[in-house]
Order: structure tokens, then sequence, then C-alpha cells
């Protein structure tokens, strides 16, 4: 099939050369990771196939996109070389044609055919997306058609099956999605709204409804309900801008669905229960933020409930498998490595949080930035995460710019790594980043961050030395050392050393690296994060 | 535009009746106890420290109350999630243990189940989670019928500890390939701390079906064919039990043994257990 496919785009673009008028155009990118797995059973980076015999493990993504007459094409090849991005215990060897596409506007109708990427709203009922450090690309292989009414106002249809690596899962997709804006005229006007709705319907296959009915056959009486074959999403959502401020309000409804609830109880012959057992209930997720600047003052606003919002290709898939929505995060993006180390994951089946993000630009020299977010289950009790967070930044023209701060957290360890009966962690970690420009080519920045945490694995000092010089070369120096280990642990340092090469628009990268391992506990099953030592080389281009 | 936003509420409207009235209803299959006379090796790869691992073991319970003449569990402590969950505590993985999981390959957390070794289609790896999905591929096997059958014998020595055990493997058709024979023993009745999602610890949690020896390889012991139904195959093993306070309780071991395919395949054909007093 791949074959006959690749002949249809040769052919396609082979058109080129038969008429010249045309304009062709022609892109594409490559990125590749190659890993060298030095074992060091200290820090736990062993008893993987990669440490233990294979060495070396890597993946290349290769694309080339094509325009011309108006049609748009692309296709993407991917090579998995024993590589632990799908199971990070695993090691998975393959390789094929990732994506492709053809699209083509003919008038107001736009088509599209291939591996779709798309979302409707913020994707709470639907988002097909690639995230390659997670391996993570729910493409719909399928059809597409976008009708433009008029430039301000379409509607779209789309059907097809979720990819899952190189073949697709058993379920079957489809969906519709309304999009609008509408200001009135006039010169004095200050608002405008930007509405939409959509729907979503998923239907198992045969095979996969008669592999519910078996799984829910083996449940005591009071567990049972009759599997069915067909789900619905629906999401109403708008944006309304007023001056300088923006507010997108969303909700979203589920109707019955099947999925795995971890935390459900299951009963068992004998009268005793365990958790964890497929359900059929509802579930919606209302989310709305509010965005907009006052003089200096930028502010968000951000507030979400779930309950019961787990929608997936087929219902027993779990992690990041077959995920049909995306349901937007309610915690700070931190970038800092230590600052970044406790993530709360977002919660399918329960979870209430807001988010409060300032800026304040004081002068031309002074930047103030203060983060608040709280999350909790669905009955606003229990606490899952909360994170206050504040920065000043301080730039002294062009030369060097100062940033300092400090992030307080606590987090559910329970919850999101399923460490029952483990105390909350909490951290408190201040943290410094120093930029200098000694000249237009040459820079320094310094970071560094100390986490106090007494629980878990206990207080970290982490510190980054980058030496730039433009525009080619950045050197990198680090550690990560665990000042007061917990748990009976050494005391052990992680360091990390790198060098980068940009020449135009490709990068080149390679580190030797020790990263630490952690345990992610989630959807009722426990997943090593292994760490690892070694070396990582990359190479990122596009042309 | 008004035509516009009126056709899409009527669509909506339409759509937001639950295609649940729309599709023809599921029945659930019959419970039927199994008559093909298959044993059933399942593999329950579980630790001490792994939270999330007592809600697994809880249905294989219930499995082996449901089928107790079909079904032989063992359970793998290997290396991942298997510290005692209280220090000093017996620790109950072992080398073997994690040469079974180095053996079955791709993984991805606990607990994970085996049964027969077999990949069921549309699965990535032999190891299966979501326990409650087990019952449904267990009776998929337990519906196909033996082509050997399996036997037992054994003597054991309560002074010498010296155990002698006889396997015997009767083919029900003839089979070309090679074979493969694999005994273990395990333990049952062991108590320790068991970390749990609901209450943190369990401090008198009792192991049943605990991995403690492979006696064969872990491919198992190649047997060359061709064999021809109807005739016997015998194999005898012999183990010396070790002394130890806690573990190695001779009243509380078993005897496993399963055949498998050859070389090519890990998959079980049949399974049989039995105790070595």
């Amino acid at each position: 099939m791949y074959n006959k496919l690749i002949g249809i785009i040769c052919a396609f673009f082979s058109l080129y050369q038969i008429d010249a008028q045309e304009n062709l155009i022609l892109g594409g990118g490559f990125q590749s990771n190659a890993n060298i797995f030095l074992r060091d059973s200290q820090i736990g980076a062993a008893n993987i196939p990669q440490y233990d015999h294979q060495i070396f493990g890597g993946e290349a993504w290769l694309n080339l996109n094509a325009s011309y007459a108006g049609f748009n094409g692309g296709i993407r090849f991917d090579l998995f070389n024993n590589s632990n991005l799908l199971n990070p215990q695993g090691s998975y060897t393959d390789q094929g044609i990732g994506q492709w596409y053809i699209t083509k506007s003919v008038n107001k109708l736009d088509l599209s055919a291939g591996h779709i990427y798309d979302q409707i709203g913020t994707g709470i009922i639907y988002r097909a997306y690639e995230e390659r450090t997670q391996l993570i690309d729910n493409a719909l292989i399928g059809v597409a058609a976008k009708m433009n009414f008029t430039p301000d106002w379409n509607l779209r249809g789309f059907f097809g099956k979720q990819r899952n690596l190189f073949s697709s899962y058993r379920s079957s997709i489809k969906g519709l999605a309304f999009n609008g804006f509408y200001q009135p005229k006039g010169d004095s006007v200050n608002w405008s709204i930007s509405p939409g709705a959509g729907f979503v319907n998923r239907t198992l296959s045969s095979e996969m409804a008669e592999e519910l009915l078996g799984i829910v056959a083996g449940y005591e009486p009071v567990d049972q309900f009759i599997p069915f074959y067909n789900t619905n999403a629906f999401t109403i959502f708008n944006t309304l801008n007023y001056k300088n401020l923006s507010w997108y309000i969303e909700t979203a409804f589920k109707p019955k669905d099947i999925y795995f609830d971890p935390t459900a109880i299951r009963s068992l012959p004998r009268g005793n229960s365990t958790l964890g057992k497929l359900v059929s209930k509802e579930g919606y997720v209302f989310y709305s933020s509010l965005s907009g600047t006052i003089q200096s003052l930028g502010f968000t606003l951000e507030a979400k409930k779930t309950l019961g919002m787990d929608f997936r290709a087929e219902p027993l898939l779990s992690l990041n498998k077959g995920l049909i929505n995306f349901i937007p995060p309610m915690a700070r993006i931190n970038t800092y490595r230590l600052n970044a180390l406790y993530y709360p994951a977002t919660q399918f089946l329960s979870e209430m949080a807001y988010q409060v993000d300032l800026k304040y630009a004081l002068g031309d020299h002074w930047n103030f930035g203060v983060n608040y977010s709280d999350i909790r289950d669905h009955s606003f009790k229990n606490q899952l995460y909360n994170e206050i967070y504040g920065e000043i930044i301080y730039k002294n023209d062009d030369s060097w710019q100062l940033t300092a701060g400090v992030q307080h957290q606590l987090y559910n360890i329970a919850v999101y790594y399923g460490e029952t009966g483990e105390e909350n962690v909490n951290t408190i970690t201040p943290f410094a980043e120093l930029l200098y420009k000694f000249n237009r080519k040459t820079s320094i920045r310094v970071e560094s961050q100390y986490m106090n945490n007494k629980t878990d694995i206990g207080s970290w000092l982490n510190g980054v030395v980058e030496i730039g010089y433009a525009p080619h070369f950045l050197f990198e120096i680090s550690d990560m050392y665990n000042t007061q280990p917990t748990k009976g642990k050494k005391a052990l340092h992680y360091p990390a050393l790198g060098i980068v090469y940009t020449d135009g628009p490709t990068r080149f990268g390679v580190r030797y690296v020790k990263q630490i391992e952690g345990i992610v506990c989630s959807g009722g099953i426990c997943r090593l994060e292994p760490a690892f030592s070694g070396i990582r080389a990359s190479i990122n281009t596009t042309f | 535009m008004k035509n516009i936003a009126i056709l899409f509420v009527l669509v909506g409207s339409l759509l937001t009746i639950s295609c649940n009235q729309w599709e023809k209803e599921l029945s659930l299959p019959p419970t039927n106890k199994p008559t093909s006379g298959r044993v059933v090796l399942m593999e329950d790869f579980t630790g001490a420290s792994c939270v999330n691992c007592p809600a697994g073991t809880a249905v294989v319970d219930g499995l082996l109350e449901e089928f107790p003449d079909n079904l032989v569990v063992v359970a793998v402590h290997s290396n991942f999630l298997s510290t005692p969950a209280v220090s000093g505590e017996v620790k109950l993985s072992n080398p073997d243990a994690q040469a079974i999981e180095n053996f079955l390959g791709g993984w991805t957390g606990k607990p994970e189940a085996s049964i027969n070794r077999f990949k069921f289609p549309n699965k990535d790896y032999i190891r299966l989670d979501k326990p409650d999905s087990w019952r449904l591929f267990l009776k998929s096997e337990l519906d196909q019928k033996p082509i050997i059958e399996l036997s037992i014998n054994r003597s054991y020595d309560s002074i010498t500890r010296n155990l002698q055990i006889e396997f015997i493997a009767t083919p029900k058709q003839n089979i070309s390939e090679n074979l493969h024979f694999h005994v273990m023993l395990t333990e049952s009745g062991i108590v320790a701390s068991q970390k749990d999602q609901q209450v943190g610890i369990i401090s008198n949690y009792t192991f049943n079906h605990v991995l403690r020896k492979l006696i064969t390889p872990v491919p198992g012991e190649k047997i060359t064919g061709p064999f021809v139904a109807g005739t016997a195959i015998n194999k005898i093993y012999s183990f010396t039990v070790p002394q130890d306070n806690i573990l190695w309780q001779d009243s509380h071991l078993s005897i496993v043994a399963y055949v498998s395919a050859d070389e090519s395949s890990k998959y079980i054909y049949q399974a049989a257990e039995t105790s070595i007093k």
C-alpha cells in the first residue's frame, strides 16, 4: 500500500516538470535523536535492553511537504531503532510512513485526506496532534472537508480512524465543528465574538465490543452493565474580545461512555472488593479563561472543572495511548529543571482547578511575575496540587539580565505517583539566572536552583552554565546533586556536558547526561521512568 | 447567517440524542465452566512495593476461585517495585523471577499478567495490563482443547529435603515440532508487608504462589520432536529444598510444571501443579 502511495506522490511531484508555469514549492524537515546507553546501576540506569546489550537506540523523522497548483501534500518517514520513547522500559524497533496527506481547495471547500491533525475548541472533545517527546501522534487517518461560507464562518466535518504507530485503533471517529467570527461594523466598535461548537462520535469495532462484553461478563452482577458501540461528545465555546480583554468559555459534555476507572470499587466473589473496573458514565468539562492588559499589568485567569472525561479510541487504553481529547493543564509550565520536577498531570476523571498569572512591567528595566495555581479533585475537597511562583527580572540595557524568584509546591504524590501512604511533597525552590553578554557574539548564562524537600527524593541543588558563541556554538555544563537524600539513598551527582552547533536552520547537539529515575503510577498501573546515563545526540533541520 | 445558525442548531439537536438508542442492544455472553480440560499458566507480575498490585492479585484470586481445576498461578516478583514494603522484611524477588521478566520481553508496569505466554492479537506485549481484562483472555485460552496432557509424580524426603519430580507429558495428537519442559517451585503463605493504594501498607499480607526456584532453564529444557499421539514422554528432575527460617517452608511449596512450544514461540500448551508433600 505504501509503495502505491509513494508512487502517487512521486507522480504528483513530477507534474512540476510537465508544466513549469506552475510553481512547485518544496519544503521539509529532519529530526533525529541518537542515544548511547552507558550502564550505571548506581543511579538505576540498568535492566532494560538498551543498557543490557543493545547499547544504542534512536529515532528519526524526515518529512517532505510540497505545494503545487493548489494542491498541498506531504509525507513523513518515521524510524525507531531500539527506541525507549514508546515505553521507557522497553525497546521499540519499527519504521515506515508515519504520515501522509493531500489537501486541495475548491472554491469555498477545503478538502483533506490522509493523516490529519486538527482540534475543536481547546481540544476538550477532540484534538489530533503530535508530541514527539512523548511519542504522542494521534492523527486521524481519514478525510476532512471544510466549507467556508464566508471568510469568518465555516463548518467542517471529518471521519476516519485514530493512528496507532503504523496501524490504527479499532474504532472509527467522526466529527463536525463549526467556527465563526462576528464584529459589528463601525469605527467605534470595540468588541467581537468567536463562537463555535463541535460534535464527535466514536464507534467501536465489533471485535472491541466483544472484548468489552467478555470483560463485563466476568464482573459480579452489581458491577455489570451492557456495553455499547457508540459514544458522543459535544462542546460549545466562545471567545469574547472587548477592548484589551479576551474571555474564552467552553462547556463540553459526553453522554455515557465506557472507560476504565482505576478508583472505582469492583466487587469480587465472597464479598471482597478491589479497585479498578470498566464503568459506563457521563462526563463533562467546564473551562474558562480571561486574559488582558491594564496599563502595564498583564493577567490571565483560568478555571476548569472536570468529571469523567477520559475519552479514548479504545476504552482499555491507558497513559497517553489512544486519547481522542486533550484537557488544558492548569499549572504553570516551568522551565528550570528543579522547578519542573513535580508536574501535575491532567486528571481526566476528577479535577477542579484555577490559575492566576500576573505580569507587571515597571519602567524599562523591571518585570515582575506571579503565578498561583490550585488543583483539587472534582469535589474541591482533596488537594492535589498547589503552586505559588514569583519572579523578578531586571534587564540592564542589552548587556545583562538577572532573573530571580522562588517557587512553592504542594504535590499529592499519592495521586500523581500512586505512592499511597506517602505524605504530600512540599517544596520551596529559590532560583536565579544571570544572562551576560560580553559582546554581540559571546554570552554566558548561569542558572541555579535549590529545591528544599524533606519527602520523596529529598533536597537537590542544580547548576547550569551555558556559554554561547554566536552564531554557531553553545557549550553547556550542569550538575544536579542530591544534597539531602531520603530513604537511605546515597547523595549522588547527575552531571551533564554538552555542545550545540547551529548552522542556519540546522542544529546539532551532543550531550553526556546522567538523569534521575522516577516512578509514575497512573490509571491503575505503575510505570518506571528509568534513569538515563549515556550520550544523547540530536539533529534538527528544516529545508 | 441566520440560516446557518438555525441549521446548526437543528443538526446539533438531532445529534444530542444518544446514539445508544439508535443501536441494537448487545447482551452479555453466558459464563460457562470450561470443559476443554485445558490448564492455563498465569504469571502475575507483582511486587511488595507496588501499590496497585493487591488489586491485581485480588483478581487472580477470584479467577482461581472460578476456575480451580483449570488455572495455575505463579506470582513473579521481578525487581521492579519488589523491594520489601517495610525495610528489613523478607525479600521475595530473586534472579529467576527477573530472568522470566527478561525472557518474556516488553512490559509497561505492574500489575501485569501473562496468560500461557501468548501474545494476544492487538496487544503490544505478552504481558497484559488492566487486571479486569485478564479473565477475558484466560477464557479464550480455556476454550482451546489441550494438545498435550500433563501430570506430575513426586517424592519428597522431609529429612534430607530432597525432592524428585517426574514430568509426564502425553501428546493427544502427533506433534512434529520440538517441545520445552519447564519445572519450578512456588511458595504460598508467606506473610509480610505489602504497599497498597487504598490503605498505604498492609502489614500482614499473605503472598501466595511466589516463584522461588526455576529448576529447568528459563526457556525450558528442549525435548526434540517429533512426538506420537498417546506416547508419554517422561523426564525426572531433582532438587534439594534449602533450609530457611522464613522461606522454603516445605508444607507451603508447590511444583509447577508446564510444556511450551519450540524456540520460535514461548506459547504454553498445558500446565500442572501439585504440592511437594
